[in-house]
């Protein structure tokens, strides 16, 4: 197994993704918000979506692929675990694929507001999408529907706290920027 | 033989001020199998030193180095931090965060096998240094279910397995029981390695063990001896509080008392997740007044006073507030808690924000006449109201969840290992500010001699029960 | 909060190798979705739910089911509205009916999702998460990914108490009286406080990671492996023929 030296290998970069992977780890199952609807959601997609707009798609990828799925291991429903992983992953992506904007140098800088509001209405797509396809096969098309406007509404909360959250810790926490290589 | 010359460092700054140098002109150097002691205050920068020994400063966007520094000719300022791996070892101050790995034997073998060493030689020195430091019934622990000498051991068990001819020492001494402050005492005079060690206040254990004594602070590193050392951040005066913060009402002093308290709480480490249990016959907090709490690590201190602000709820005996029984919800508006981690709790881009925060929905007051609120209460406590509360030192931002707490109405106030990482002047003054607001002060500590001097009176936990002792014992 | 949900005792399932037992999962949950008989579908479902006693205690075997009760009970609601155009078996009120076809449906659909559920289960409580990553390194997975595995789940308990303290905390920095309803913008403050002290940890994690070693020019070496004896052939064979052996039985019946 070659092991490389500098960029790919760095450091920070494994850092980063580990934190925030065990971030939406706490996130989905400690963090969880009382809706009238249905009980509780959960604010993984807070911080999926945060990942995504702050340090772009792999990043995104593995912190809410590898995060949910952990997530659904310890929490004690390990069969989803590899559809969260496939699902939250994809969403992890395409939003920081969409929002992701580089400068000459490959920095990441902050985008448009329109959007990062894109790429969050794209996550909530292929979120509630992906699990109506996978329950439809799982459990029964019909079945599935059920959970439809639930999984909308908290991947929409997602992304929209995920913008307030980004945007107020660049605030607070100026630093951050340094870790957005 | 480590050689410093002319080093200067600055932090990077993102407020557009100016950057201050952390030290600058800074010279230093070491021979071989030789020790050296460095004291200095907190905040001074001796982290940040112990960091740039090690190549890492500067790599994770602290700061700038300037000047030439070399280990054995190793040029430091042009070497990466993973090709010193088998020169130097560093062992950080706080323990749990130097820690990476599941498992202990994870967590020694992670730099063995970054030298490349055979597997079955990666075993033996696994084996031999868990041994060596009795943490061999852990291998397959996680070390974050170890105490906080556990954790300290087996980081020096890992400095250990790699052998390297240098080793930075970060407070090593802290957490340490005698049979193992006596095993490191041998480690450093075996001479079979330099050993430097940094430390913010002078033990007596330091006595001879080292060839050169320093102390560093913002105008430098100088040349010092061990009585000179020993006489530093001496215990001065409380000083006087002459101002107070306008428009805040005025906290009306309160008595609290426990009545047969018992609490089972669980201490990490040991072999088993036993529950210990810390009595609590009869305790007291009068009005104005400070009381000191003084107890061994995994005593309980910390679970009583969850308990007593109301975070945790009583299970056997009673919490009285002037003779009133009173609940847990209740408690959390009587008795405030100033956490050990100031950074619990920071959250808002300036400080002036972080002070009005529990004031946003007051509307018995003006916008000015907080504003005159806050800015008054932050000059007091020497915080600059633009800064940003997360990025200031460790000093400042214990003084904001001060200041947060000075501008809450609570009667009773418990202080959290306050004199840990600051200086004795620094939590001193917490101590008169808070005073001067009106609250009874209880102050949890390891320092017998910091509890004399602030304390009027004094509750020890000895084998379980608490019970009230003369200060400073 | 407890990580650990490996079942510590001894058994023929701990000492099936871990890298065959994914192979058998994976293999195993495809050949559900194949056409079998419902008889053999059920009997998975009985198979698999004895394993389960066998290694959970009592208590923990019927927790599997428990986490898809909701889901299988809204399964069965919604029965009537599946498969409309067929025989119809009952009719439960005027035009709500329940069709042959709906009900067999349902019974491919509940058995496949409670075997999978059951086997899912069975592999976490017997195989630890160091073995699957190991085992996930042998299918593939660089060093990069694994380390950033075990990483994240070292730092899981940790920023789950820094965010319970953090919590605890701002409770505790309120003035007026208690609040009655908690809504998003309560729990924000204590999200990015939470937020800021784990990313500050970052820098400390990178430089802890560089300080002992990663990066080094020579390749690592290991200190835990799987071995690659000839045991391991047989195991994965096994892992092949009883996925195989259901399907074919499953099909033919």
């Amino acid at each position: 197994m070659r092991v490389s030296t500098s960029k790919s290998l760095s450091a920070t970069h494994i850092a980063l993704t580990a934190v925030l992977t065990a971030v939406v780890v706490v996130f989905t199952l400690i963090v969880r918000v009382p809706t009238p609807i249905k009980g509780y959601i959960s604010l993984c997609d807070v911080i999926i979506a945060f990942s995504a707009y702050l340090f772009g798609p792999w990043v995104a990828f593995v912190a809410g692929g590898l995060g949910t799925g952990l997530a659904d291991f310890i929490g004690g429903y390990p069969q989803w675990a590899p559809l969260s992983f496939v699902i939250h992953g994809v969403q992890g992506l395409l939003i920081g694929l969409i929002a992701r904007k580089k400068d000459n140098v490959g920095m990441f800088i902050d985008a448009k507001l329109i959007r990062l509001v894109f790429a969050g209405v794209v996550g909530v797509v292929v979120m509630s999408g992906g699990y109506y396809l996978a329950g439809g096969v799982l459990y029964g098309f019909k079945t599935a529907l059920v959970e439809i406007p639930l999984n909308v509404l908290q991947s929409t909360v997602g992304f929209i706290f995920g913008i307030i959250v980004m945007k107020a810790l660049l605030k607070a926490y100026p630093a951050v920027r340094l870790l957005r290589r | 033989m480590v050689n410093l010359r002319n080093i200067s460092f600055s932090y990077h700054r993102y407020d557009g001020k100016e950057a201050l140098p952390l030290f600058s002109d800074l010279n230093f150097s070491l021979g071989s199998l030789e020790n050296a002691l460095i004291v200095s205050p907190p905040d001074s920068g001796k982290s940040t030193l112990s960091r740039i020994l090690c190549s890492l400063a500067t790599r994770h966007n602290e700061g700038v180095v300037t000047g030439e520094m070399s280990i054995f000719n190793t040029n430091l300022l042009t070497t990466m931090p993973w090709d010193l791996t088998d020169i130097v070892t560093l062992v950080s101050q706080n323990s749990s965060e130097q820690l990476m790995m599941s498992s202990c034997g994870e967590e020694i073998a992670f730099p063995l096998e970054s030298l490349a060493l055979p597997q079955k030689e990666i075993h033996r020195r696994v084996d031999e240094a868990l041994h060596s430091w009795d943490l061999l019934r852990y291998k397959e622990r996680n070390p974050q279910e170890l105490s906080g000498g556990e954790q300290k051991r087996l980081l020096l068990a890992v400095a250990d397995a790699l052998d390297t001819p240098l080793w930075v020492l970060d407070e090593p001494f802290d957490n340490l029981d005698t049979q193992w402050r006596e095993k490191l005492v041998d480690l450093l005079t075996s001479k079979k390695r330099s050993v430097i060690v940094f430390a913010s206040r002078f033990l007596p254990i330091y006595e001879e063990l080292f060839h050169a004594y320093y102390y560093l602070d913002e105008k430098g590193l100088h040349h010092s001896d061990s009585k000179q050392l020993s006489e530093m951040d001496p215990l001065m005066p409380l000083p006087k509080v002459t101002t107070s913060v306008p428009h805040l009402s005025n906290i009306q002093m309160k008595t609290l008392q426990c009545k047969n308290v018992h609490i089972d709480h669980t201490t990490p480490s040991s072999d088993s997740k036993a529950l210990f249990h810390l009595s609590v016959p009869h305790f007291e907090l009068h009005k104005d007044e400070v009381v000191a709490l003084v107890g061994p690590n995994g005593s309980g201190k910390t679970t009583f006073s969850r308990h007593l602000c109301g975070l945790q709820a009583l299970q056997e005996g009673s919490i009285t507030i002037n003779n009133e029984l009173i609940d847990q919800f209740r408690l959390k508006r009587e008795v405030g808690y100033l956490f050990q981690n100031p950074d619990f709790g920071l959250f808002l881009p300036t400080v002036r924000e972080e002070l009005i925060y529990a004031h946003r929905f007051n509307k018995d007051l003006t916008s000015q006449q907080k504003k005159e609120m806050v800015h008054t209460c932050a000059s007091m406590y020497h915080l600059d109201v633009d800064a940003h509360p997360t990025m200031m030192s460790y000093g400042s931002r214990k003084g904001v969840q001060a200041a947060i707490y000075h501008l809450l109405n609570r009667p009773f106030i418990i202080l959290d290992e306050l004199d840990s990482g600051v200086t004795y002047q620094r939590a001193c003054e917490i101590v008169s500010l808070l005073r001067s607001r009106g609250s009874t002060l209880l102050v949890i500590t390891h320092d017998p001699m910091f509890a004399q001097h602030i304390a009027d009176r004094q509750y020890s936990i000895v084998d379980g029960a608490m019970i009230e002792t003369e200060v400073g014992s | 909060m407890n990580t650990n949900l490996y079942i510590n005792q001894s058994g023929v399932l701990y000492r099936f190798d871990p890298r065959a037992k994914l192979l058998m999962l994976v293999v195993l949950s495809i050949v559900l979705f194949l056409p079998l008989s419902l008889h053999v579908l059920w009997l998975c479902v009985v198979i698999s739910m004895l394993t389960a006693l066998v290694v959970g205690r009592f208590r923990s075997s019927l927790r599997p089911l428990k986490t898809i009760l909701l889901l299988l009970i809204l399964m069965v609601i919604f029965a009537p509205l599946s498969e409309r155009g067929g025989t119809i078996a009952f009719v439960i009120y005027r035009n709500i009916y329940v069709t042959n076809e709906a009900l067999e449906a349902l019974s491919r659909l509940a058995s496949r999702l409670i075997t999978i559920t059951y086997l899912f289960t069975i592999v976490m409580w017997t195989t630890t998460i160091s073995e699957m990553n190991l085992a996930f390194q042998w299918y593939g997975l660089s060093y990069k990914g694994s380390l950033i595995m075990s990483l994240a789940f070292r730092f899981v308990p940790s920023i789950a108490d820094s965010f319970t303290t953090i919590q605890q905390a701002f409770e505790l920095r309120e003035e007026g009286p208690e609040k009655r309803k908690k809504r998003m913008r309560d729990v924000l403050p204590t999200v990015i406080a939470a937020l800021v002290v784990a990313i500050k940890s970052i820098p400390y994690v990178a430089m802890n990671l560089e300080h002992r070693g990663l990066g080094r020019d020579q390749k690592r070496s290991r200190y835990k492996e799987l071995e690659t004896k000839r045991s391991l052939v047989v195991h994965l064979v096994i892992a092949l023929i009883i996925p195989a052996c259901i399907a074919f039985v499953g099909i033919c019946w």
